[in-house]
């Protein structure tokens, strides 16, 4: 069965968009560093820094994020 | 040169007064010598400030910088600054945070406002698109519910940059705040926004950046991320943030209470206990862009009278100082509530906690009576008293209106004696007492940096052995004359390791990296190949010490321009005239002598004049400058 990235501990966001960059980096043919283009979506709540997270239907689960979310916030299962 | 990675190579220009927009080239020569971010920023003032002009002139600047690694996934590469003539005296002033990088998203390295509005506005800038919207509405509120307002006529995805009543009303210590948390604090930029009519920056960009070197950036920012994985400090600094070093600054004696009269020790653990405040005050971590640490946090006050309070902090270390030991306010939500209170004024916490203990000590002393102090007994330890002084400051109310125009103001205001008890430096308040530690290089640089307040926290902000001393100068790469200077068999000498600590930590700073000690430990030699990789451009590290050298010159240039003199780079007279008490042990006044012996030193080590501080011509003239 193909690993799939999961949010799984969404209170460990800190916002940081790390995820977001890198997956921008290494999706992109160009590879570049971008956090409007990119699967993966960090977004605050409302009038205060907690955060979401959303996993966009582009995302290929390459696990990237997972590895360089060093909050522990996303999953691969 | 070219510029293949890393910088978007324009500059954003915004002219207030005649609603104009223009996008300029980022010229390749301010690369070279000052390389980014605070760097150029500082070029660009000293290019447009006409000397001997009012910090709240139209035509004082807010010059806004990136460096070259904000916007990549390098770790901790967040780091942006604004720059400015200060609103506390005609120096230059600059103030940073880590949560501006969308200003690279939009498609720029700078952003220069200049000019005065007509009326409120705020402004929205979407890659190219610049908007002037009308801020009648939001001015005079908060900054928590003016930022909520911006984001519902914008969208949640902007990143909103704005003032408080503070800045509205010239406060020359109020600051910027950035989302609601991350400030660009000292120097009183808050208020000259507010002299523009500018209510506040929303700004979202859509663009991208690349690097030239993809494989040498990917092996370099693998190393730096293994490197922070395996350091033994990244989960407490998570944690903590900067209460990290509580325990051992609290044990050293350096935190000041009652204005400069006493000191804390380790008491200070039992009135701020460290698991209290993770177990009951703080909610979630929170970082700034590209930052793996994740230092700042996220609070939610769950019981008693402030019970519901919410809000996030960067530098608790600063609302322990500000409110905590400065005023002696105890507890945590006590101190929290002071933080929320100056947050939403839009003002400097430490600036704030440093006039507030120095009211405190005048009306202790009956310098200032009740009269003067619309009512209000400005007793030590009272957080209701510090919370109403933020109040007045920011609405410029009685008492408030002396206050707001800060330490240098205070003298026409209070009279001379007042002026005795201001503990300040070019206009901003101390926030270490050299008679402890004046080995550190933090607490030394507190009177010879250019912008008042101290140079970055770095090795010798604990006690440090000549042997510790001469291997970090190793690791830095300094020659072996340079470590001979600075080195001795019985000790180190402060000024000359200042002038090394503040370039290494400048060219972080200049790249974008935030400078935190866990950051400042990565191997030095990293940040060279890092902004090759990047950039396209072959440094060495020699080389980037050479132009954090620049950035320093730059900066002196700009204050002598403006009048300064060694006069400036002084210790307040207390620290001269009184002792001190740490832990029973009677610590000494310091001395003149030795104090001017080692600013004489410091400048020498910068190669500057050692009695006037001045660069010498030529050096200026390589880098472009004449003064």
């Amino acid at each position: 069965m193909a690993k799939r990235v999961k949010v799984a501990n969404i209170e460990n966001c800190s916002g940081c968009q790390i995820c977001a960059l890198v997956c921008s980096f290494f999706t992109s043919d160009e590879k570049r560093f971008s956090l409007s283009q990119t699967w993966i979506k960090v977004s605050r709540q409302k009038s205060e820094n907690r955060f979401q997270v959303e996993l966009l239907p582009q995302c290929t689960h390459c696990g990237l994020c997972v590895k360089y979310c060093y909050y522990g916030v996303l999953t691969t299962s | 040169m070219e510029l293949a990675g890393g910088y978007t190579g324009q500059i954003l220009k915004i002219n207030l007064t005649e609603r104009t927009v223009r996008t300029d080239p980022l010229p390749k020569e301010l690369v070279k010598n000052f390389l980014g971010g605070a760097g150029i920023n500082t070029a660009l003032a000293y290019e447009l400030l006409s000397p001997g002009d009012d910090p709240f002139s139209p035509e004082n600047h807010l010059i806004f910088g990136a460096g070259p690694m904000v916007g990549t996934m390098v770790p901790g590469a967040g780091k942006c600054n604004l720059t400015g003539r200060s609103a506390n005296k005609r120096f230059i002033g600059t103030s940073g945070h880590g949560l501006f990088g969308m200003l690279k998203f939009a498609g720029y390295d700078h952003l220069i406002i200049t000019g005065k509005s007509d009326s409120p506005i705020y402004l929205k800038i979407e890659d190219d698109k610049v908007s002037f919207c009308p801020a009648d509405h939001i001015w005079g509120k908060d900054v928590f519910d003016s930022t909520d307002i911006i984001l519902e006529e914008t969208n949640d995805d902007f990143h909103v940059t704005c003032i408080g009543p503070a800045g509205e009303n010239l406060v020359r210590d109020a600051g910027l705040i950035t989302n609601k948390y991350a400030a660009f604090a000292r120097t009183g930029m808050g208020a000259v926004m507010g002299s523009k009519n500018l209510k506040g920056i929303a700004i979202l960009g859509s663009r991208s950046l690349g690097v030239a070197d993809r494989l040498k950036f990917l092996k370099v920012v693998k190393q730096l991320y293994r490197g922070l994985s395996a350091h033994p400090n990244l989960l407490d600094w998570r944690k903590f943030g900067t209460l990290i070093s509580l325990e051992t600054f609290a044990k050293m004696g350096v935190y000041a209470t009652k204005n400069y009269q006493s000191a804390i020790d380790e008491e200070l653990l039992n009135i701020f206990p460290l698991d209290r405040f993770v177990s009951e005050v703080k909610e979630g971590d929170v970082a700034c862009l590209s930052c793996p640490v994740g230092c700042k946090h996220h609070l939610r006050l769950k019981k008693g009278k402030f019970a519901g309070t919410s809000l996030s902090v960067s530098c608790m270390n600063s609302v322990i100082q500000s409110f905590g030991t400065f005023c002696l306010v105890e507890g945590w939500e006590e101190v929290v509530k002071c933080a929320e209170t100056a947050a939403r004024m839009g003002l400097d916490f430490m600036s704030l906690g440093n006039l507030v203990s120095f009211v405190m000590e005048l009306y202790q002393r009956g310098v200032l009576t009740k009269d003067q102090t619309d009512g209000l007994e400005l007793k030590w330890g009272d957080g209701e008293v510090v919370r109403e002084l933020a109040r007045k400051i920011a609405f410029r109310e009685g008492i408030g209106d002396i206050l707001a125009d800060g330490f240098l103001g205070l003298p026409a205001r209070l009279g001379d004696q007042a002026n005795k008890y201001a503990m300040q430096a070019k206009g901003l308040g101390i926030i270490y007492d050299p008679r402890v530690r004046l080995t550190s290089t933090e607490i030394f640089s507190q009177f010879t940096n250019v912008r008042g307040h101290s140079s970055n926290v770095s090795i010798a902000m604990v006690p440090r052995t000549p042997d510790q001393i001469r291997r970090y100068c190793t690791r830095i790469g300094l020659p072996d004359e340079a470590i001979s200077r600075i080195v001795g068999e019985e000790g180190y000498n402060v000024a000359r390791l200042s002038k090394w600590t503040e370039d290494v930590t400048s060219v972080m700073e200049l790249l974008g990296i935030c400078q935190f000690p866990i950051y400042q430990r990565m191997p030095f030699k990293i940040w060279a190949e890092l902004y090759t990789a990047v950039t396209g451009i072959e440094v060495t590290t020699n080389d980037l010490i050479k132009i954090s050298e620049n950035f320093w010159d730059l900066k002196r240039a700009f204050n002598l321009r403006e009048g300064a003199t060694r006069n400036d780079d002084t210790c307040p007279e207390r620290f001269f005239t009184e002792s001190i008490s740490v832990k029973g042990e009677d610590l000494p006044p310091l001395k003149r002598e030795y104090f001017s012996e080692l600013l004489s030193d410091y400048y020498d080590e910068r190669g500057w004049d050692r009695t006037t501080g001045k660069p010498p011509k030529e050096k200026l003239e390589r880098i472009g400058i004449r003064l």
